[in-house]
């Protein structure tokens, strides 16, 4: 069985050599601290949502009661709603690469090729959300030049 | 010696493997290209809404191309990395040559570097302005 993987990946002239090793390390050092740090900064927001609802409802009843007479009385509720759908959206994107970040440094300590094909799998998803985003950001920032 | 031997050497890329860095060099390039026009885009809205603005007030306009350029300059090298960590990746899966597939994955890393950087920045940035407003409030605080 062990002789059937050896051809088989040797077949694929790729492997997963000392300066490649170095390099997933490093990522996923990178990685886990970008992830922590945007769930810092999450919790910091979801915390600034709270403690600071009151003053997010008197500025939006200050700055912006023509923009937001559309909303009417549920307007509060409804940012709120969007700070926090924000926050859960930015920690599902990132905690696939915190996963990735902890798959591969597992990996790279226990030679398990599962484990580095499942890190790998949420680095993939990592990009596929992050790309989809940018694009609807994209979209949004079209419609906005268009209406400038 | 011989486990020595199997932690450096023997880890290599199954088919799954091989598609999920497949697939992760494809969506690196999309999001950069997507990236890239988004830039476009941003830059023009700014240019557009700098050039009103500049009818009113000069310093805010100049304020704003000195931001739209740290803006532009950031976004080049996250994009120009990321495009280029995906190609040398797809490249390196497509010959089977190691050379490439190793400087993908050099790239990856520095992309993830920069963003980390850019992080770190940003945290520094955002503790200062916390310690500022600290400041200012308790300053407020004893001029009541």
């Amino acid at each position: 069985m062990e002789e059937i993987k050896q051809d088989h990946l040797g077949d694929m002239g790729l492997k997963i050599d000392s300066e490649a090793r170095q390099h997933l390390s490093d990522s996923s050092k990178w990685g886990k601290f970008i992830s922590i740090t945007v769930f810092i900064f999450c919790g910091i927001l979801l915390l600034f949502a709270i403690v600071g609802s009151s003053a997010i409802k008197e500025m939006l009843n200050r700055m912006t009661p023509g923009n937001m007479s559309f909303l009417g009385e549920y307007s509060f509720g409804i940012i709120i709603g969007i700070i926090v759908f924000a926050i859960v959206i930015m920690s599902f994107v990132y905690y696939f690469l915190y996963n990735y970040s902890v798959k591969m440094k597992s990996t790279l300590l226990t030679e398990d090729v599962d484990t580095f094909n499942k890190g790998l799998a949420s680095l993939k998803i990592f990009f596929i959300i992050t790309t989809i985003l940018s694009i609807i950001t994209l979209l949004n920032s079209i419609y906005n030049l268009f209406t400038l | 010696m011989e486990n020595q031997q199997n932690s450096i050497f023997e880890l290599g890329l199954t088919d799954e493997g091989r598609s999920s860095f497949s697939s992760i060099s494809q969506w690196a390039l999309i999001n950069a290209i997507v990236g890239f026009v988004s830039l476009g885009v941003s830059v023009v809205t700014t240019v557009m809404s700098a050039s009103k603005l500049s009818r009113f007030n000069g310093a805010a306009a100049g304020s704003t191309f000195i931001t739209v350029l740290i803006t532009v300059l950031i976004s080049l090298l996250l994009n120009i990395t990321l495009i280029s960590a995906g190609n040398q990746l797809k490249k390196g899966l497509a010959l089977s040559d190691q050379g490439y597939f190793n400087t993908g994955l050099l790239k990856l890393t520095t992309y993830f570097k920069i963003v980390g950087i850019l992080m770190i920045i940003v945290l520094v940035i955002f503790v200062l302005v916390l310690l500022v407003v600290l400041i200012a409030g308790a300053g407020g605080g004893l001029y009541k």
